[in-house]
């Protein structure tokens, strides 16, 4: 990023601590020279964020993860969940989860929507932060090459941009994923995501207005700003599903093994509501 | 040190085309420090090379290269003639660029022989925003879609990928290098890279590969390998973002506004890109080399920062 950021990356790099660059280096990250790993991740500034995001975690969200032993130490998983609150926030505590909460730490690369990465600024910033844009082969790759750790929202647009109305709703995931679990033969960790739809609760998608501005969806947040309330998060992981097969089958192959995920998610989504005790407690 | 001492058994003659040109060069040096005879065609006048290079100023169009090949026999013809400069007219460059390739592989082709080795760039893969991050060489050459003054270029390379099952007995051997950067390489990219003054577009830095030329050098002499046929992606010691490698070349980088790029395009010291271009400053266009790896001994010998700082730095 340009030299206007100097400042703001000079206080970001008073925040990284031991703690956090002890658990950085357990990640084993493969760099080069100049930091940055083939996807364009930069050690600096993920180190940066994860110093920004620990301060989201534990206080302002004060995220309490459940079930973290249902993805594995090591090896390749597809962490599959519900998509909520306008912004990645969902996907980014997700991330810092697996990373802050559990031992051993691991990166979490997250399918980010095309439309972000065409947007400037949003785009190059995902890359440095080792996320991935949202095609396939480049999971694919991550999986099978890396042994790593692909979050995806297989709702896609449909969920991020959800409304009030649809809260805690599985909207229905797209195949994409489950072919891609079976093709890679990747276990997939379902997950729920409590407390998204009040961090930026939507009352509207915008869509005209939207769509004339070429964007996926434009919310309507009752407060106008897009500053998400401080709500308490729980994440809830589920036990690992497994899907033989090549990733290749009928729709009607495939479709009843979607609804199994939905169903995993869908239940997680009820034990986490059940779970909490107010919006901010 | 002699051919025979060498003992290089696939060293032979070996006609380069576009010889004067700055691949053709990188093809001429290397091919011959690798023991083969080499036989320098250009359009031009060439400029002086080693005595010991046959020099020829051809027409690969004309009657008098296809004489040249039924007279030597090559055991390779190494097809760079291209005319890579996008300020060029437009219809010279798909004479040249498309229509030159058709013949020169037609020549080929009906003098037996055996080995057809051509370089097109990776950059015909186009730099959007919806592709794999490493493309792979099953990918369709899309460059076209903004960038139209690829066609010429993307043309050839399809033409001559058809080739592999079109004449399946001749070994075709299409290839993809990244961006090569070193110090007597002309590309568009060394072009914008030696300016002391560069734009980026702002909010943009995307992932580029490079390859040193010298390794490009041995991506020819790997690709004449008795069994290598196929489209290959030619990669280098791995990737950065283009801010580093602006660092790198010592050029000062000014983001501008995307809408701003169009105005300032070769004004203000600043280069002069084609529009179309300006894509490859947005969105990566990065590829998977592993293919070529796997199937020949290429590797490359300069790493990151040397083949980075292979440029000229600006003072």
């Amino acid at each position: 990023m340009g030299t206007w950021t100097k400042p703001l990356r000079r206080s970001l790099d008073r925040m990284v601590d031991a703690e956090l660059r002890e658990r950085f280096a357990r990640l084993n990250v493969d760099v080069n020279a100049y930091g940055y790993d083939r996807w364009g991740a930069s050690c600096d500034d993920q180190l940066r964020t994860l110093a920004l995001l620990r301060v989201l975690h534990r206080r302002y969200f004060r995220v309490e993860a459940h079930g973290l032993e249902h993805v594995p130490d090591d090896g390749r998983v597809l962490l599959v969940g519900n998509h909520s609150g306008q912004l990645a926030f969902d996907g980014m505590l997700v991330g810092s989860s697996v990373f802050f909460d559990k031992d051993p730490p691991r990166m979490v690369r997250a399918m980010i929507e095309r439309f972000f990465v065409k947007t400037p600024v949003v785009g190059s910033l995902m890359t440095r932060m080792g996320q991935l844009t949202g095609i396939q082969q480049n999971a694919k790759r991550v999986l099978e090459e890396e042994e790593g750790a692909v979050l995806v929202f297989p709702e896609g647009a449909r969920g991020g941009g959800r409304v009030w109305a649809d809260r805690y709703r599985v909207l229905g995931f797209s195949q994409g994923f489950l072919r891609l679990a079976k093709r890679t033969k990747t276990p997939v960790v379902p997950f729920a995501f409590i407390g998204g739809e009040e961090m930026l609760p939507s009352l509207s998608r915008g869509e005209p207005l939207a769509k004339a501005l070429g964007l996926p969806y434009l919310p309507f947040i009752p407060w106008l700003v897009p500053l998400p309330a401080p709500v308490k998060v729980h994440i809830l992981f589920g036990a690992p599903l497994h899907f033989d097969g090549t990733g290749d089958e009928e729709d009607e192959v495939i479709l009843p093994e979607v609804r199994q995920v939905e169903h995993a998610v869908t239940e997680l989504i009820e034990r986490g509501l059940k779970l909490r005790k107010g919006l901010f407690a | 040190m002699s051919d025979a001492e060498r003992g290089d058994p696939n060293n032979g003659d070996v006609v380069v085309t576009g010889a004067n040109g700055s691949f053709g060069r990188v093809a001429v040096r290397c091919l011959r420090e690798h023991g083969y005879t080499v036989h320098a065609v250009d359009l031009h006048e060439n400029k002086p090379l080693r005595s010991d290079i046959k020099r020829y100023r051809l027409d690969v169009r004309k009657r008098g290269f296809e004489d040249l090949v039924r007279k030597v026999k090559p055991s390779a013809i190494v097809h760079l003639a291209m005319i890579r400069r996008f300020g060029h007219n437009a219809q010279e460059r798909h004479r040249i660029n498309f229509e030159g390739t058709a013949k020169v592989f037609e020549v080929g082709r009906k003098h037996g022989v055996p080995k057809m080795v051509f370089c097109s760039r990776a950059t015909v893969y186009g730099a959007l925003p919806d592709q794999p991050q490493f493309v792979t060489e099953e990918h369709p050459p899309s460059a076209g879609r903004t960038f139209p003054e690829m066609g010429d270029l993307v043309a050839a390379d399809l033409y001559v990928s058809q080739m592999l099952w079109r004449y399946p007995e001749v070994e075709t051997v299409l290839l993809r290098p990244v961006n090569v950067l070193g110090p007597t390489v002309q590309t568009l990219l060394n072009r914008y890279l030696g300016r002391r003054r560069v734009f980026t577009v702002l909010g943009y830095d995307p992932m580029q590969q490079v390859i040193h030329e010298d390794d490009l050098g041995d991506a020819f002499e790997q690709a004449l390998g008795v069994g290598v046929r196929g489209v290959f992606n030619v990669t280098g010691p791995g990737e950065v973002p283009l801010s580093v490698m602006v660092e790198e070349a010592g050029a000062a980088s000014v983001p501008l506004p995307e809408t701003m790029i169009g105005l300032m395009r070769g004004r203000l010291g600043f280069p002069e890109i084609p529009v179309g271009a300006v894509e490859y400053l947005k969105f990566p266009c990065t590829v998977d080399g592993g293919r070529f790896r796997a199937e020949t001994d290429f590797e490359p010998r300069h790493n990151l920062v040397q083949t980075l700082r292979a440029i000229p730095r600006q003072r």
